[in-house]
Formats: structure tokens, sequence, C-alpha cells
């Protein structure tokens, strides 16, 4: 059962064709990697998938609808969440601020509401502190939950922004890039829980430069260079596959 | 500042320990205090920073909450006032209709001015802002027919209720003080909600808060139109209070006045927007004994307290600290009861 189907995606930027012609799908349940070298256009196509980019050519199908023309926001409200690689949290807004905007698309009062702030709203304004104090024991980030985002460490922020995105439960998560910056620990500790996501049934994208997180959880992996898809397969045959050797290695020289 | 802050806290905490107590003790200093003070002009100015509080506190709807530059907020203060007195005066003498739809019709501006908010940011938003100031203010000057051009409107009638004439500096300092803590309320409830929460994400970063699914331009806009509606409101009380306007009431100047108070404030503060205006009200007025310096003095004053409190006077603070522990637990106690 596929969730997303990515079919002959290109996103130019007048002549530079960034990622060109790339076609993948992603089925339920599925954890994929897309990887690639430095350039390759994986935060492009990343952008295009979320709708922060229209793509140029191509179509996106997502859970049986096509989302191909759907901004940002729809897309979320559709249940694609990600996060990014320059992590971008609400910096000036305390740790559980984040992960209550986060909840957004989960709550109903309209903005009439909010301005009479009816007891509805109030009920419900409870509610979803709770559930960011939930979600952010998940990430044992619950005593930080007053401190301002951009006083946290850098595995924390990178754990907020996930769990941010997380919040309001979607079906495919996203992640730019979740591991860079972190020690290996610490990267370790990321792959315990994005494994364990698996069993909520969240289908998770990610981009990875990190090649044993990779390798430990990925169902399937997507290369990518110079805008092109060059190999798809699962982990171990990726590792072996002349192309992909290629594009992180260069030619051998056709020496006798 | 801290121990201002502690201040503030311990008394928000106090009151809302003691809910009933405390409120029955404001509502009997708010009923006094006129009276206590029968003095006409401190009242007068008393009245005058309570109309531009309305306006301060809307204004930081979008300079301080949503994060856009906003130097036009004097023209829906003027849209306002005029149409509330053309209103009254050609159309229907009733004070409460007038403020109505002066409301109505500054909101309607103010969708209209939040319109490019979608496709400029920044200092360039803030240029359209100023333009759509001006226009206001030029058609304000030559449309004559209708707003008698620079010699203003006179004799608007003051307001009323059921038939009542509000003439006394008492009973105005009443109604506009009314508009004020109602003003206060809506704009916080605003600013803790789910609305108020979509806002600040927009302001710290806009790609991040389109990918948690709010509609970044959908709630621009509102912004700019609830802020106008509020400047309306200030400006329909400006105008049947003084009974007397002119398109010099409206210039950009007081724009820049209205955002320095809201800086000066503190932006997202709403606190910190009402101390700014009544700082930079009362500043002028206390200053008169040292008549041929009190501008200079205003002007050294501003200054420092950039140079110094950069983040204004009392500083944007959405920790739940304040408003949302109080409240939350209470809640969660109410809750736990009811199980």
């Amino acid at each position: 059962m596929e969730l997303l189907t990515v079919n002959n995606i290109c996103k130019y930027f007048s002549g530079l064709k960034a990622v060109d012609d790339v076609s993948f799908n992603v089925k339920k349940g599925e954890i994929v990697s897309i990887i690639g070298p430095n350039g390759a256009g994986k935060t492009t196509l990343f952008n295009v998938i979320s709708g922060h980019y229209t793509a140029t050519k191509g179509k996106k199908i997502f859970d049986g609808k096509d989302i191909t023309d759907l901004p940002a926001y729809k897309t979320a409200e559709v249940g694609i969440t990600r996060t990014f690689q320059n992590i971008r949290l609400f910096s000036n807004l305390t740790v559980l601020e984040n992960v209550m905007i986060g909840l957004h698309t989960k709550l109903k009062a309209s903005i009439l509401d909010s301005l009479l702030n009816i007891a509805k709203t109030k009920e419900e304004e409870v509610q979803c502190y709770d559930n960011a104090m939930e979600l952010l024991k998940q990430v044992n980030l619950e005593n930080k939950c007053m401190e301002y985002a951009n006083n946290l460490s850098y595995g924390e922020q990178r754990r907020l922004e996930i769990i941010r995105a997380l919040a309001s439960k979607p079906k495919l998560l996203m992640l730019d890039e979740p591991t860079a910056g972190m020690t290996m620990q610490e990267a370790m500790e990321l792959v315990q829980f994005i494994n364990h996501l698996k069993y909520e049934e969240i289908t998770i994208l990610l981009i990875e430069h990190n090649m044993r997180v990779v390798m430990d959880i990925s169902d399937r992996v997507v290369v990518l260079d110079h805008g092109v898809k060059i190999a798809e397969g699962k982990a171990h045959e990726i590792q072996s596959n002349e192309k992909v050797i290629e594009a992180y290695l260069g030619r051998r020289k056709n020496s006798a | 500042m801290t121990i201002l802050r502690q201040l503030f806290n311990n008394i928000a905490l106090l009151t809302a320990k003691n809910k009933k107590l405390s409120m029955m003790l404001g509502i009997i200093l708010f009923v006094l205090f006129p009276f206590a003070l029968n003095n006409n002009y401190i009242l007068h100015i008393l009245i005058i920073v309570g109309i531009y509080m309305i306006l301060g506190v809307s204004l930081n709807i979008v300079t301080g909450i949503t994060g856009e530059l906003d130097l036009g907020h004097a023209a829906f203060f003027g849209i306002g006032a005029y149409i509330s007195s053309l209103f009254t005066m050609k159309i229907y003498n009733n004070f409460w209709l007038g403020l109505i739809i002066a409301a109505i019709v500054s909101f309607i501006f103010g969708i209209i001015l939040g319109i490019p908010s979608l496709r400029i940011r920044g200092d360039y938003l803030a240029i359209v802002t100023l333009g759509f100031s001006e226009i206001v203010r030029y058609v304000l000057l030559n449309w004559q027919d209708v707003t008698n051009g620079p010699m203003g409107i006179n004799r608007i009638p003051l307001p009323s209720i059921m038939g009542y004439r509000i003439g006394t500096k008492q009973a105005l300092f009443y109604l506009v003080y009314a508009l004020v803590i109602i003003t206060i309320i809506l704009v916080r409830n605003l600013s803790k909600s789910r609305f108020g929460r979509a806002l600040v994400a927009i302001r710290e970063n806009e790609i991040a808060a389109a990918a948690m699914g709010i509609n970044v331009g959908y709630y621009k806009v509102w912004s700019f139109a609830i802020s106008a509606a509020f400047a309306g409101v200030a400006g329909s009380l400006f105008a049947h209070y003084m009974s007397f306007i002119s398109p010099m009431n409206f210039t950009s100047n007081e724009s820049i006045l209205i955002l320095s108070m809201v800086v000066l404030g503190g932006k997202g503060s709403i606190i910190g927007s009402i101390l700014g205006v009544s700082v930079l009200m009362l500043l002028p007025e206390m200053l008169r004994f040292v008549s041929m310096y009190r501008m200079l003095i205003y002007g050294i004053a501003l200054i420092a307290m950039m140079i110094f409190k950069p983040k204004g006077i009392i500083p944007e603070n959405r920790m739940p600290g304040n408003y949302k522990k109080i409240s939350f637990i209470k809640a969660s106690k109410a809750q736990e009861h009811e199980v």
C-alpha cells in the first residue's frame, strides 16, 4: 500500500535542474532514506514534497489524493510534517509553546472563539497543554518545558523539532538530516526513537549523511546525484551499487 | 526590574487566589477615582491616554505579536473617527451604531492593507503602510464635499447611552476606560490562544509556521484587520469626545508616535504597551515645568530607554509562568474535582 507516490518530479531554478525527473514511492509503515553527495538535490526534493516549493513538473500523490498543487500549510493538514536541515524552531518561545504550535491543526478554536475565550476554548487549551506535556515526555524534555527554545543544547533542539513535527500525528514524517551535529551516542538514541515510531504506524522519509544510521534503520534507500535518481533498493544492495560508489568516491581509472 | 516583575507576579497570584475580592476592589477604585480627582485638566489627559491605550494595544497585535512593521495605524484611527462622526451627523444619530460601523469599516480597510503583507515583508511593508496612511490623509483633505477638507468636522455629537448624553468628563472617563478594559481583555485572550500562537509562530519563522499547518497569509490579514477594527473604535471615541476632528489629527506622525509607544513599552507585551502609552503621553505633560527643555528631555529619555532597555519597559513574556501556570493549574484542579 503506497502512502506517498512521487512521479517525475522536476524542480528547475531558471536553468539549474535541482531535481530532475525523480520518481519513487513510500509504502505505509516504511522508513525510506534519501542519500546523495552534497548538492544532489535532496533538500530541494524535500521542499517540493512538503509544499514549500512548487514542482516545475511532475505529480505527488499522498494517501490516494493528488497533493501536487497544495501549499505547505495544506500539505501539513493532510498529514505530512517535517523538520529542517538548519533547525527552524520558534526560538524566542518556550519549548512548551513550540509543541503547542505543532498541535495547531488538531485544535478547532476559530478566531472569534480565541478572542472571546469561550468555555469550550479554555477546555481545548488545557487539553492542548496536557497533550504537549505528554509529547515532551516522549523525548525527555518535560523538565525543560519552560525554557526558551534557543537555550536548549543542539541535540535537544533536534529532538524538540522532531516532537513538534510529530505533535499533529502525521501519517508521514520527513526528517532532514536529523542526526547532523550529534555525537554517535545521541544519534543512536535517536535511531531507537525513530524505530519506536514505526510501531505507532508513522511512515518516515529521511535525508541522512550518517551511513551507520542509514544502514541501521532504512527499509529502502533512494540515492540522488546531481538532481537525478541513480539508484534505489535495500540498504545492503545500495552499498555495493557501482553507480553509488562512483557518485560518492569518483570513477576508478581504467588502468590495465 | 526583577523586583518589579516579582511584584507583578505576586499581585497576579494574589488576584488569582482572591478573584472576587480583587475584582471588587478594582471596581471600587475605578468608580471612585474620577470623583476623588475632580480636575478637568487631568481627566482630559487621562481620557486621551485611554484612547491611545486602545491604539497602542491594537497596534501591538500587528507589530508586537505578528511582527510586521506597521506605520499606518493613524489611518485606521482617522477612518474610524470620520466614519463614526459622518454616520451620526448625516445618517442616524446613535453613538453606539456609529462606533460599531466605524469598527467594521476600519476592519475592511485593515483587510485591504493586510493583503500586500502576503507578498512583501519588513521594511517594504512598512513603506506600503506609510503610503496607505498618506493616501487616507489626502482623501480626507481633498474630498471636501464629504469630509469638509482641511476645515475638519465640527460639532460632532457627544456619546450617549439609551438617550442619556454622556457629557461630563467623569462619565466620558468611564466610557473610555470601559472600552480600554474590553480591548485589553480581548487582545490578551487573542495573544494566549491558538490564533495568537499562530501569529507568534509567523513572527518567529514563517517557513516553520507553514510546515506546522498555519496559513500564514490568512492569519496575517486577520491580524491587520482586527488591529484596524480596534483603531476604528479608538477613532470613534476620539471624534465624539473632542467633537472636532480634522486631517491634522491623523498624520503619519501619529502613526510613528503610536509605534514608538509600542516599541518603548515592549513589543508583544500588552502591559508594556499600556505603560509605553502612559509614559509617552504623560511625560510631556509632567515636564511642563521645565517648559523650554521639555521636548529635549523627552527625546533624551526616549533614546536612553532604547539604549538601556532595548526590549522595552516590560519585555514580552510568553512564559506560561505568568498567565498559563495560574489558569492551567486552576483549570486542571477544577477538572480533578469534577472527576
